[in-house]
C-alpha cells in the first residue's frame, strides 16, 4: 500500500509561507509580516500542520541525548595538552606555538588511546 | 539574570582566563576547556557518527585553540571562535575522507512529503525499542545532509548559534546560512515524515 501524497497548497500565500518557514520560526521576521502568516496559518490547515511538523522535527533533534566525553578521553586531552604546554612554556609569554613534534606526539597518542580503547 | 547580561558575563570570565593562560597557567586553559569540551565533542559525534573521529577533532580543535590564544583579539566570542575550529576540521575531515558514504544532493522541498499529521510524530513513551528506534533515524537523517547543510543545522538547531556566529564559524555569508538551515530543516521534516508515514501503515 502506498502512503498518498501530502496535500501541497499552492496558492501564492502558501508558497509566501514556504518562503519564510525559516525566518518565521526564528522570529525573525518584521512583527507585521508574522501576523499575516499567522493568519493565513490560522486559516490554512496543510500550511499549519506543515509548520508544526518543521517545528517537531527540530524538538526532537533538540530533544537527542547529549553524550558525555568518555573519561579515557578527557583524560587523554588533559594529558595531550598538558605535554604541550610544558614543552613550550617560555614561548606561551610570547608566542605560542609548540610546533610539529608536539603535533606528531600529539597524534600518536591518539592512536595510543584508540589501540588501548579497541583492547579494553 | 538576562540572556545579554548572562552572555556578558560569560565574555568577561573567558576574557579573563584567556589572560591566565596567556600569563601561563594551565588550571585556566583547563577551566576553558571544561565549558567546551562536552559541546565540541558531541557536535564532532554528530557531524561524523564515529567516536575516534570525534576524539580526534576534539584534540585538533583544543591544541589549536591553544596555539592560537595568542591571535584571538576577543572581537569573535570565543564560543564562535573554537565553534570555527572545530567545524573546520570536521569539515576537512569529511571532504579528505573519499570513502566516507557520500551524502545526498537536497531534493525540491515538495519532492517527497507525505500526507501525516503531526500528531503521529512520536513514539510511544512505553516503548522503549521505539524510541532508540526513532533516535537511530535521526541519526540517519542528519548524516545525509550534505556536510555545510549538516554544519549549519547543528549550530542553529542544536548548538543554538545565530545565523551571524554561524556565517562567521563556517566563512559563509548570512544569507548562504539561512538558505542551508531552512533547506535542511525542510529535508529532515521530510525523512522524519516519510519514517512516521511507515510507521503508520505498519501498525
Amino acid at each position: 500500500m502506498t502512503t498518498k501524497r501530502e496535500k501541497i497548497c499552492n496558492t501564492p500565500e502558501c508558497r509566501r509561507m514556504r518562503a519564510l518557514l525559516s525566518d518565521f520560526i526564528d522570529h525573525a521576521l518584521h512583527w507585521r509580516t508574522a501576523r499575516s502568516l499567522e493568519a493565513h496559518l490560522a486559516a490554512c490547515p496543510p500550511c499549519r500542520c506543515y509548520v508544526a511538523t518543521i517545528e517537531r522535527t527540530i524538538v526532537l533533534y533538540r530533544e537527542r541525548p547529549v553524550v558525555d566525553v568518555p573519561l579515557a578521553v578527557r583524560g587523554h586531552l588533559r594529558e595531550v595538552l598538558r605535554e604541550r604546554h610544558e614543552s613550550a612554556p617560555k614561548k606561551r609569554a610570547g608566542r605560542c606555538c609548540a610546533g610539529k613534534e608536539t603535533m606528531r606526539r600529539a597524534t600518536a597518542g591518539v592512536a595510543k588511546t584508540k589501540k588501548l580503547a579497541g583492547k579494553a | 539574570m538576562t540572556q545579554a547580561t548572562e552572555a556578558t558575563v560569560v565574555q568577561r570570565e573567558e576574557r579573563k582566563l584567556v589572560e591566565g593562560c596567556r600569563r601561563g597557567d594551565f588550571d585556566c586553559f583547563e577551566r576553558l576547556m571544561a565549558r567546551y569540551e562536552k559541546k565540541i565533542y558531541n557536535l564532532a559525534l554528530r557531524m561524523l557518527r564515529d567516536p575516534d573521529d570525534a576524539h580526534e577533532i576534539l584534540q585538533e580543535t583544543f591544541l589549536k585553540v591553544y596555539d592560537n590564544l595568542e591571535k584571538f583579539r576577543g572581537e569573535a566570542q570565543m564560543s564562535t571562535w573554537i565553534y570555527r575550529i572545530a567545524m573546520n576540521e570536521a569539515l576537512m575531515r569529511i571532504r579528505k575522507d573519499k570513502h566516507r558514504p557520500r551524502s545526498l544532493e537536497i531534493v525540491d522541498e515538495d519532492g517527497e512529503r507525505r500526507e501525516i499529521d503531526v500528531a503521529d510524530w512520536k513514539p510511544r513513551p512505553v516503548d522503549r525499542a521505539l524510541t532508540k528506534e526513532l533516535g537511530g533515524e535521526l541519526d540517519r537523517a542528519v548524516a545525509l545532509l550534505p556536510e555545510d547543510y549538516r554544519g549549519a543545522f547543528l549550530l542553529r538547531d542544536i548548538e543554538g548559534l545565530s545565523n551571524e556566529q554561524i556565517a562567521k564559524a563556517m566563512k559563509l555569508s548570512v544569507p548562504a546560512v539561512k538558505s542551508r538551515i531552512h533547506r535542511a530543516r525542510v529535508f529532515l521534516r521530510n525523512e522524519l515524515a516519510t519514517y512516521f508515514a511507515k510507521g503508520r501503515r505498519d501498525n
